[in-house]
């Protein structure tokens, strides 16, 4: 993302843009009440935009949300955007708190549009910061950990062969060994030495304990990508650009990872212990995780986060997307290092 | 020898400059946001350049120590240094790929090495993180 603030060019020639593009997905005409860009996020630019459509199936105003692609490439093949939409649709009719998918804008869309996909825009908080400390989520906070594990429960409950497309494990692989090897390729693409991680990697694959199903993997679930209601908790799981195939593990050894700072540490409590994460998860339909369990999937979760954090960086440093805030990310590898010595000491 | 700034000195003397001049004039929340990202880089740096050289001979002794080569003196260039010691952590990694650490004194050995220099990189990135995960580990864990 660039330092400077979007140029209000964007949002005027985005304006008409949109409105056509929508009129022609409505076939109603379409008149835009209102369009500002949200801030946030790294890998994509997010607008909001209030939408009256004038007729037809679609009549009435609708909330949406676009997000716009900037190039970014850091970890996965990242799934297509037309896939992306299909997984939150797919989510969203199994109950799963995701928005209503829209339309997906493609590469080289008739309106001069950079590809991306428009969505319900739900609203509500998603800062973890504000999410943990904030008086006004108080009422909700003590159940959000259980919505949290209930919805991943969920989520993890949809067949994944209805989702053909997704990135996933080869005929004769495992589960587990396509989700490590995803993590691996990514840093040989680096090309730098990093011993810590080669140590994590080496005991991942080492490690890998059995797989009882495959599941669609969210790929990025952590308190900063729900969208939380001061009333209701938990609305919506967002950002479905890295979900792929695999073992669930991924997922819960991610929401529980120390850096999101969802799960009670030591000196610092959230939202409650990781235990009861993983107790809320198997009562709500989601698999049960020992503690073995759960520790290598907390391994994996920092490796790959160390991995991405690095990834981050490249981004920058390739020349391609020149931006402070990435190339910065590059050195907090450090402190997922670290936790990922502390998780492999006498092991 | 430079004229005084010295290298901490100047990056001290910009980073006030955006810390406490320019950041209370900014309103833009992405702009702040980015302006104390550029601090804490500034910061950062202001602790990794004094005693840089010294890290780094350290570390290529320790690697050479590490993967049986005999004691050599480091390369006097500080290129052919950074160079050095890439190339040690690129054979280590190689090693610990080949399965040499999966067991054994040498494990325990690369285990003690690799968390020495992550701990050496954390006191230069985020000594605050480093602190934090100082006291945690001496007190009981039952988020665990």
């Amino acid at each position: 993302m660039s330092l400077e603030a979007a140029p209000a060019t964007a949002e005027e020639s985005l304006r008409p843009a949109l409105e056509a593009f929508i009129a022609d997905e409505a076939r109603h005409p379409a008149a835009l009440r209102a369009l500002w860009r949200l801030p946030g996020g790294t890998m994509r630019e997010a607008w909001a935009l209030d939408v009256e459509i004038a007729g037809g199936a679609w009549a009435g105003l609708h909330r949406l949300v676009l997000l716009a692609d900037c190039g970014a490439q850091i970890l996965y093949s990242r799934v297509p955007r037309d896939d992306e939409l299909r997984v939150i649709a797919a989510m969203h009719a199994a109950g799963v708190p995701a928005p209503r998918a829209y339309w997906c804008i493609p590469e080289g869309a008739p309106h001069g549009l950079k590809p991306g996909i428009l969505m319900e825009r739900v609203e509500g908080e998603t800062v973890a910061r504000r999410l943990l400390a904030d008086p006004a989520y108080a009422a909700v906070r003590p159940r959000l950990l259980d919505q949290m594990a209930g919805a991943l429960a969920r989520m993890h409950a949809v067949r994944a062969d209805t989702l053909d497309g997704l990135p996933g494990p080869a005929p004769a692989q495992t589960p587990i060994a396509f989700q490590v090897g995803e993590v691996e390729a990514s840093l040989r693409a680096l090309g730098e030495p990093h011993p810590a991680l080669e140590l994590g990697l080496r005991w991942l694959s080492r490690q890998m304990p059995p797989c009882e199903r495959l599941v669609v993997v969210h790929g990025d679930y952590r308190l900063g990508n729900l969208v939380v209601d001061p009333h209701d908790g938990l609305r919506a799981v967002l950002d479905w650009e890295l979900a792929h195939l695999g073992d669930p593990g991924e997922d819960v050894g991610w929401a529980c990872m120390r850096f999101w700072r969802s799960v009670d540490r030591p000196g610092a409590p959230a939202l409650g212990t990781r235990q009861r994460f993983l107790d809320a998860y198997a009562a709500q339909g989601g698999r049960r995780f020992d503690r073995e369990a759960a520790h290598y999937w907390d391994v994996f979760a920092n490796v790959r986060w160390a991995v991405i954090t690095l990834s981050q960086a490249h981004r920058h440093l390739s020349g391609r997307e020149r931006s402070l805030e990435l190339a910065s990310i590059g050195r907090h590898c450090a402190e997922v290092e670290w936790e990922l010595m502390r998780l492999l000491r006498d092991r | 020898m430079q004229d005084r700034p010295t290298i901490p000195e100047a990056l001290q003397a910009a980073r006030d400059f955006l810390a406490q001049d320019l950041l209370p004039t900014v309103t833009d929340p992405r702009l702040r946001y980015h302006l104390q990202i550029a601090v804490n880089v500034l910061r950062i740096v202001e602790r990794e350049a004094p005693g840089e050289e010294e890290r780094l001979r350290a570390e290529h002794a320790a690697l050479r120590d590490l993967l049986g080569q005999p004691p050599a003196s480091p390369p006097e260039d500080a290129a052919a240094l950074r160079r050095a010691v890439l190339e040690a952590n690129h054979a280590l990694s190689e090693r610990i790929r080949q399965g040499d650490a999966d067991g054994g004194p040498w494990r325990l050995r690369v285990l003690a090495h690799v968390a020495a220099a992550v701990d050496d990189k954390l006191a230069v990135n985020n000594p605050a993180q480093l602190a934090a995960f100082r006291a945690e580990a001496g007190a009981e864990s039952p988020g665990d």
